[in-house]
C-alpha cells in the first residue's frame, strides 16, 4: 500500500487548515499580552506550526516545511522569551501565516510558489544580533528546539550522540537506538512508534510479502531500527519451527496514534508509542494523550463526551472525531476554516439519532407495504402518520448535521480588523457575539465575502480616526459589534459600530450626481430610504477611493449576494452616532417555506422569505385600486402605491386569467390603463358614476372580455428583497407549503426570473420564483415610492419637464382651476352665509379682521361660483396683504409634470391651460387677478437702472415655454429687460455675450444640458461674474434644495409664479449692489 | 436486444450502441452513457428558457431539464406520441433528458468499423457525431454527447 496518495496530502491539507484556522488568532492574542506570553497558547501555535512542518517534510513541500520552520523559530524565541512579541512581528507572522494558508490550498504547486520575501523576513527577524543563543536548558528540555537550531544555524552536537535504551511499560527492555535519531525524527513532526510484529502469524499467515511489508513502512515512515525479540515465547534458538517469531521495528510516521494501525492491521496492544520523554506507552493510551495534543479546544468537548471516547471503535475514523456538542459550545467552535471546506464534521450523537430515525423509517415502511397488501385502511393511517413524523424528524435531523456555528465566518474579522484599523491609522474594537449560533453550511460559506464587506465598511467609513473622534467628545476608541441571534425562525446578524453614520443626504446627492435617481425622487425620499440608495448598483459612498474601499466591490454587491441567499438587509443610521447593518438569513436554504401561485398552465413558489403579503382585488374594485402612472401598473394599498408586475408579462407567456376556463385575454393591460385619470375622492358620488358608465362602456365596446365578471378578480402577491417591493399579479393564489429547492441545469442558468426547482406533492415540478430576479427582469429597479408624487416622478419625469405642486380646485362644478401650491398660505372652509358683500367687493371676518375676498369669474370670463351652503377660502398672501379666492370643492393637491398652454385659454386672471386627470384646468393669474381686483395694492417700484441710465438688464433661465413667457411678463411689466435662455448652457453663452450689461440672474433649478445648480456653480465661480446675484426659481422649494442652493452661492430661492416675491427680491438685490 | 453476457474478449473491440429515431434518421449512442429509458413525459414547461428545452421534470425526486433532441440537432420538433421516449443521460453530474422521435433496437457495434463522420449526417451537422455506423441496410450516427450538450456561450 502506497501511502503517498491523494488520499493522505488530502488529510494532510485538511488538518494543516484546521491548525491554521486558529493560528490568526492566537497570534493576535499573542501580540495583545506582549512581553507577558501566554505559554499555552505560544506552545499551541508551535505545535500547529510544527505539525505543518513535519507533515510538509514527509510529503516532500519543500517550500512548506521552509516557511513553517522559520516560523517556529521565531516562535520557538518567543516561548522561551528571547524575543517579546510586537505588532511588526506579527504582522510578519500573520503574513507568513497567510501565505502558509495560499501554499496548502494550492498543495499541488506550492513548490514552485516564490516564499523568498516572507523567509527573508522571518530570517531578519529570528537572526536579530541582539537575541542570545539559546541556553543549554531550554534545549535539553524540549529535545524539538534543538533540532530546530540544529537545522536553522547549522550548528549541531550541542548534546553529544548517545545510544538510548528504551524500555516497554513494564519496564522490560525493548530497543536500543541512536538519540540523534530520535529527535531528527520527532524533530520533523514525526510520531516514533515501537512495533512488534509477529512475522509467522501476522505476516505469513495472512499471506503477506515480508518485502512488500518492509516497502510500505518504507513509504510510510522510517525504520529507525529493528530486532527479533528472543525473549518471546518460542524463538530461533529453539528447534523445529517456532510458534512466535517477533521482530520489534522501531519505526517514524507522519501517521497519527489514531491511524498509525491502518498500517500494521495487528493488535493494538503491540504497538507501542513514543512520549516526548523517551517512555513507551501503549497506543490505547497515546491515542487519547494525543488527540489533546494538537488542538487544546478539544479537550474541554473531550469531557463532555467521555462515553464517546471510551468506544474505540469511535474514534478511530478521522471525520467523526469527537469535536462539538449540539447545545451553545462557547468557543469551542470546530476548528474548521472559513475556506471552503469538502468535509464536515458531524457529532456522534447526531449520527446515531440519524441511525435510529432511518430505523423507525424502514420498519415503518414494513408497516405500510403491509398494510397496502392487506388492504387495512386503519394500519395505513397509523402507517403514514408514523412516516409523516419521522420523516419531520428526519428532515429536523439531517439539517442539524449541516449547521455549522457562525463562529467559522467571525473569527476571522479580528484580524481583519486589526490590519485595516493598522492601515487606516484607527483604534477598533471588534466585539463578537453569539459566535455559537448555527446556520447551514452553504449560509455559513456564502455569508462570510459579504459580512467581510460591512465589516470593511464600517471600520473604513464608519469609524472616524482617533483625533476626530476625540473632537467629538467619543472614545478614541471605535467600537464595532458583530452579533448573531437567533429572531422568528431566521438568524439575524447584525454589524453595528460607533462611528460617524451614514449621512443620507450625502448619499442622495451623489446619486443624483451619478445620474441614479433624479432630484425629485431624492425629495421626496424619507431619511431612511436615502441610506437604502448605498445598495443602488453603480454606487459607492466613498468620497475619495481608498485602500480598503476602492476594491471595485460596491455595496450592491452585498446585497445580491445576500438576495441569493434569500437574506434580507437593512441599515438603520444616525449621523454622528454611528450606523447598524442589520442581516436577516434564513436558517437553511435547503427546505424554504413558499407561497405557490399559478400562471398560465404552471404553478410556481414564490419564497415566503420574500413575501409580504397577498392581495386580492375583487372585479368592481380594479378600477378603483390600479391606476397607470407613466407606462407602469400601480396598485394603492393602504394610501401607498405599489408598483405592479405581470408575472405572465415578465417571463413572457400568455397572459391568461382565471374566469370559468382559462381564456387568453389580449388587451386586458390596456383596459386598465384605459382610465387614466382618477375622479377625486372627496366626490364619492362622481366617481361611483363614472365607474358605472365605463363599466358599461367597456361592456358594450368589447362584449368578449369578461373581465368585469366577479371571476376575474386580480390576485397580487406583494413581495419584497428588502428595499424594493412590488405587487406580482398572478392568475391563482393557491397553498402555502415547504418546499425541497433543487438546483436547475446547465441548459436553464441564463433564465434569471427562478432561483430553482422543487417537486410539487404530486410529482410535478414547479418553478421558484426569484423575486430580485424578475424585478431586474421586468426593469423595475427603482427605489420604492412612498407617496404618489414619487410614483409619479418615475412614471412622468421624462426629459426635464418641471414637476409642478398644484392645487386643484373648482369654482363652478364644470371647470376645474389650479394655483402653485407654494403661493398658498392656507385654506379655510367658510359657510355662504359668512360672506359679506361691500358694494361691489366681498369680504369676511377672519379672527377679528376684515380678509377680502375674489372670486376668479370677477375678473376671468369663466362660469360664475357654483351657489353652494359652503364655500372653501383659498388664502393668499400678497404684497404683505391677505386675500381669499373662493373656491368649491372638491380640492386636491398633486405634484405633477402637466404641460402648460399659454395662449389658447389665455385671459386676463388666467395664466394658461393645461390638462390634469383628462380635465381642462386653468392656472389662475392670482396677481393678476388681485391687481385687477385691487390696483392700489401693487405700488409702481422703481425700476433699479443700471450704470448706463438704462433699466436693469436681467438673465433668465427657463427650459418651460408657458414659465418663461409668464415670469419674463412679470418682470418687463415692471420695466427689466429680460435676457431669455432655454437652458443653463444657452444662458451661459448669452451671459458671456452680454457680460457687460447683464446685473442679475434669475434661473431655473431643472434644465436640460446645464441645470441651475451648475449654472449657479459656473458663474459664482467665475471672477468674472461672481458678484452678479443669483435668484433661483423652482416649484418645490424644498429645505435640501434651498441648503444646496446657498451652499452654491444661489442669492435667493423663489417659489415660480410668486410674482411680488420676485420683483421685491429683483429689487432688493439690484438696489444692494 | 442483443445478448448482455457477450465474450470478453470481444468486449474491448465492440460497443453497444443504443438506436433511436429522429425524424426518419437513425442515430445510436453508447449504451453505457444510459442511464435510463423511459416514457416520461409530463413536463413542467420553463418560460424564457432555450426553445430547443421541452421542460423540467421529476425523475425520483430527480431536476431532469429535458431537451428536444431533434430541434437541438437542426430538424423540426419532435412530435409527441406514444412512440416518443426520454432518454435520461447523466453529463457532468446532472440528468439530463434527450426526448427522440422512438427507439429502436441495441446494436453492437464493432468499433473499428465506426468512420468517422462527415460534415454532416442527413441534415444534422456532422459536429454533433462521433462517427457513423454501418448497418447492413441503414446508417447509424453516433452522437457525441458532450457536444450536444455543449451550452454555447
Amino acid at each position: 500500500m502506497s501511502i503517498q496518495d491523494d488520499e493522505t496530502l488530502q488529510m494532510y491539507v485538511e488538518e494543516s487548515l484546521e491548525h491554521l484556522a486558529d493560528i490568526e488568532n492566537d497570534f493576535l492574542a499573542i501580540e495583545e499580552a506582549g512581553a507577558n506570553i501566554d505559554e499555552d497558547l505560544v506552545n499551541k501555535v508551535y505545535r500547529a506550526a510544527h505539525s505543518i512542518k513535519g507533515g510538509a517534510g514527509f510529503m516532500g513541500l519543500t517550500k512548506i516545511k521552509d516557511l513553517t520552520h522559520e516560523m517556529e523559530n521565531i516562535l520557538g524565541k518567543i516561548r522561551s522569551k528571547e524575543m517579546i512579541p510586537n505588532p511588526e512581528i506579527i504582522n510578519i507572522l500573520l503574513g507568513a501565516s497567510d501565505l502558509l494558508q495560499r501554499l496548502i490550498n494550492d498543495v499541488d504547486s506550492s513548490n514552485d510558489m516564490d516564499i523568498s520575501q516572507q523567509l527573508d523576513a522571518l530570517k531578519t527577524i529570528s537572526e536579530a544580533p541582539d537575541q542570545e543563543p539559546p541556553s543549554i536548558e531550554t534545549l535539553q528540555k524540549t529535545p524539538e528546539i534543538k533540532d530546530d537550531k540544529d537545522m536553522g544555524s547549522g550548528e549541531s552536537d550541542l548534546l553529544s550522540p548517545g545510544i538510548k535504551s528504551l524500555a516497554f511499560p513494564d519496564g522490560k527492555f525493548a530497543i536500543n537506538v541512536s538519540e540523534d535519531l530520535i529527535s531528527e525524527a520527532s524533530g520533523d513532526g514525526k510520531s516514533i512508534y515501537i512495533v512488534e510484529i509477529d512475522l509467522i502469524h501476522e505476516l505469513q499467515a495472512k499471506e503477506k510479502n515480508l518485502f512488500a511489508f518492509i516497502d510500505d513502512l518504507n513509504n510510510t515512515g522510517s525504520i529507525l531500527e529493528a530486532r527479533i525479540k528472543e525473549d518471546a515465547p518460542g524463538n530461533l534458538l529453539e528447534d523445529g519451527i517456532p510458534e512466535h517469531l517477533a521482530f520489534l521495528i522501531l519505526f517514524a510516521s507522519i501517521l497519527k496514534p489514531n491511524d498509525i494501525n491502518m498500517l500494521f492491521e495487528i493488535d493494538p496492544e503491540n504497538i507501542y508509542f513514543l512520549m516526548e520523554d523517551l517512555t513507551l506507552s501503549n497506543l490505547d493510551e497515546a491515542m487519547i494523550e494525543k488527540q489533546q495534543e494538537p488542538d487544546e479546544e478539544i479537550i474541554e468537548t473531550q469531557i463532555q463526551t467521555e462515553a464517546i471516547i471510551d468506544q474505540p471503535e469511535v474514534i478511530a475514523p478521522q471525520m467523526v472525531s469527537v469535536e462539538k456538542d449540539t447545545g451553545p459550545t462557547k468557543e469551542t467552535s470546530p476548528a474548521a476554516a472559513a475556506t471552503v471546506e469538502s468535509s464536515l464534521r458531524v457529532h456522534v450523537r447526531l449520527l446515531d439519532s440519524l441511525m435510529n430515525l432511518a430505523g423507525e423509517l424502514v420498519l415503518s415502511r414494513n408497516q405500510l407495504l403491509q398494510a397496502i397488501s392487506s388492504d387495512d385502511q386503519r394500519v395505513f393511517e397509523v402507517a403514514s402518520q408514523r412516516i409523516d413524523m419521522i420523516t419531520s424528524e428526519l428532515q429536523e435531523a439531517i439539517m442539524l448535521t449541516r449547521m455549522q456555528p457562525i463562529g467559522n465566518v467571525f473569527n476571522k474579522f479580528p484580524r481583519v480588523v486589526r490590519d485595516l484599523a493598522r492601515n487606516l491609522g484607527k483604534e477598533i474594537e471588534l466585539i463578537l457575539e453569539g459566535k455559537e449560533v448555527e446556520l447551514d453550511k452553504t449560509i455559513i460559506e456564502a455569508i462570510s465575502d459579504p459580512l467581510t464587506h460591512l465589516v470593511r465598511n464600517s471600520v473604513d467609513h464608519g469609524i472616524e480616526e482617533p483625533r476626530i473622534r476625540q473632537k467629538n467628545g467619543k472614545l478614541t476608541t471605535g467600537t464595532v459589534l458583530l452579533k448573531a441571534y437567533h429572531e422568528a425562525g431566521q438568524v439575524i446578524i447584525e454589524i453595528s459600530d460607533d462611528g460617524n453614520g451614514i449621512d443620507g443626504r450625502k448619499l442622495a446627492d451623489s446619486a443624483i450626481d451619478k445620474g441614479l435617481i433624479t432630484k425629485e425622487q431624492a425629495t421626496n425620499m424619507t431619511e431612511n430610504e436615502k441610506i437604502q440608495l448605498i445598495f443602488m448598483p453603480g454606487f459607492s459612498t466613498a468620497e475619495k477611493l481608498t485602500d480598503v474601499s476602492g476594491r471595485g466591490v460596491g455595496m450592491d454587491v452585498v446585497k445580491t449576494n445576500l438576495d441569493k441567499l434569500g437574506g434580507v438587509v437593512d441599515i438603520k443610521s444616525q449621523v454622528g452616532e454611528g450606523s447598524r447593518f442589520r442581516i436577516k438569513l434564513p436558517l437553511t436554504l435547503a427546505i424554504i417555506p413558499s407561497q405557490i401561485i399559478a400562471v398560465g398552465k404552471e404553478r410556481y413558489a414564490i419564497p415566503q422569505v420574500n413575501m409580504e403579503e397577498l392581495l386580492r382585488i375583487p372585479a368592481d374594485k380594479i378600477k378603483e385600486r390600479i391606476e397607470k402612472v407613466g407606462d407602469a401598473d400601480v396598485v394603492r394599498l393602504r394610501g401607498n402605491l405599489l408598483p405592479l408586475i405581470r408575472l405572465a408579462d415578465v417571463i413572457g407567456i400568455e397572459r391568461t386569467f382565471m374566469n370559468h376556463k382559462e381564456e387568453q385575454e389580449d388587451d386586458r393591460r390596456k383596459n386598465i390603463a384605459d382610465r387614466r385619470s382618477r375622479q377625486n375622492i372627496n366626490i364619492q358620488e362622481d366617481e361611483n358614476q363614472s365607474d358605472q358608465t365605463s363599466s358599461l362602456q367597456h361592456l358594450s365596446r368589447n362584449p368578449k372580455d369578461r373581465r368585469y365578471h366577479a371571476a376575474s378578480a386580480i390576485n397580487i402577491v406583494v413581495v419584497s428583497n428588502g428595499i424594493l417591493k412590488y405587487g406580482l399579479i398572478v392568475d391563482q393564489l393557491l397553498d402555502s407549503e415547504e418546499i425541497v429547492v433543487k438546483p436547475l441545469g446547465r441548459n436553464l442558468k441564463h433564465c434569471q426570473g427562478y432561483a430553482g426547482a422543487t417537486i410539487m406533492g404530486d410529482g410535478k415540478v414547479a418553478l421558484i420564483l426569484d423575486v430580485p430576479g424578475l424585478a431586474r427582469m421586468a426593469q423595475l429597479t427603482s427605489i420604492e415610492g412612498k407617496s404618489k408624487s414619487t410614483i409619479e416622478t418615475q412614471g412622468g419625469a421624462k426629459g426635464h419637464d418641471d414637476l409642478q405642486s398644484l392645487l386643484i380646485f373648482r369654482n363652478s362644478e364644470e371647470e376645474q382651476f389650479s394655483v402653485p401650491l407654494g403661493l398658498v398660505s392656507r385654506i379655510e372652509k367658510i359657510a355662504h352665509n359668512d360672506i359679506e358683500e361691500l358694494g361691489s367687493k366681498m369680504v369676511m371676518k377672519y379672527r377679528g379682521e376684515t380678509l377680502p375676498l375674489v372670486c376668479i369669474n370677477d375678473v376671468a370670463d369663466v362660469h360664475p361660483l357654483a351657489k353652494t351652503e359652503s364655500h372653501l377660502v383659498i388664502v393668499f398672501n400678497l404684497a404683505g396683504k391677505e386675500i381669499g379666492l373662493l373656491a368649491t370643492s372638491p380640492l386636491d393637491a398633486m405634484t405633477l409634470t402637466a404641460k402648460f398652454d399659454d395662449s389658447t385659454l389665455k385671459q386676463p386672471g388666467i395664466l394658461g391651460s393645461a390638462i390634469i386627470n383628462d380635465h381642462t384646468t386653468l392656472m389662475v393669474d392670482i396677481f393678476g387677478l388681485v391687481e385687477i381686483v385691487n390696483p392700489d395694492w401693487f405700488a409702481d417700484r422703481e425700476v433699479v437702472k443700471d450704470s448706463g441710465g438704462e433699466a436693469s438688464s436681467i438673465l433668465y433661465a427657463e427650459d418651460s415655454t408657458f414659465f418663461r413667457n409668464q415670469v419674463k411678463g412679470f418682470m418687463e411689466d415692471d420695466g427689466y429687460k429680460v435676457i431669455e435662455a432655454e437652458d443653463g448652457l444657452i444662458a451661459w453663452d448669452l451671459l458671456e455675450k452680454h457680460s457687460d450689461k447683464i446685473s442679475l440672474i434669475v434661473t431655473d433649478i431643472e434644465m436640460p444640458n446645464m441645470d441651475g445648480f451648475d449654472l449657479s456653480a459656473k458663474i459664482k465661480k467665475d471672477d468674472r461674474f461672481s458678484h452678479l446675484p443669483i435668484i433661483a426659481l423652482t416649484t418645490l422649494a424644498s429645505e435640501e434644495d434651498t441648503a444646496k442652493g446657498k451652499a452654491l452661492g444661489i442669492d435667493d430661492y423663489l417659489i415660480k409664479l410668486d410674482r411680488e416675491k420676485l420683483r421685491d427680491s429683483i429689487y432688493k438685490h439690484l438696489q444692494s449692489k | 436486444m442483443a445478448d448482455q453476457s457477450s465474450d470478453s474478449i470481444l468486449e474491448n473491440r465492440t460497443m453497444e450502441l443504443s438506436t433511436f429515431y429522429l425524424g426518419k434518421a437513425l442515430c445510436g449512442m453508447d449504451i453505457l452513457k444510459i442511464q435510463e429509458i423511459n416514457k416520461d413525459i409530463k413536463m413542467t414547461e420553463v418560460p424564457q428558457s432555450p426553445d430547443y428545452v421541452m421542460g423540467i421534470l421529476n425523475l425520483r425526486g430527480q431536476i431532469v431539464t429535458t431537451i428536444d433532441l431533434g430541434k437541438k440537432l437542426g430538424l423540426s420538433s419532435s412530435e409527441l406520441d406514444d412512440n416518443s421516449r426520454n432518454i435520461i443521460v447523466n453529463s457532468k453530474d446532472e440528468y439530463i433528458g434527450l426526448l427522440v422521435d422512438s427507439i429502436g433496437d441495441v446494436i453492437k457495434a464493432e468499433k473499428s468499423k465506426i468512420e468517422q463522420a462527415p460534415a454532416n449526417v442527413g441534415e444534422m451537422q456532422g459536429k454533433y457525431f462521433d462517427g457513423v455506423y454501418k448497418l447492413e441496410d441503414n446508417l447509424v450516427g453516433i452522437l457525441n454527447l458532450e457536444e450536444v450538450l455543449n451550452i454555447e456561450e
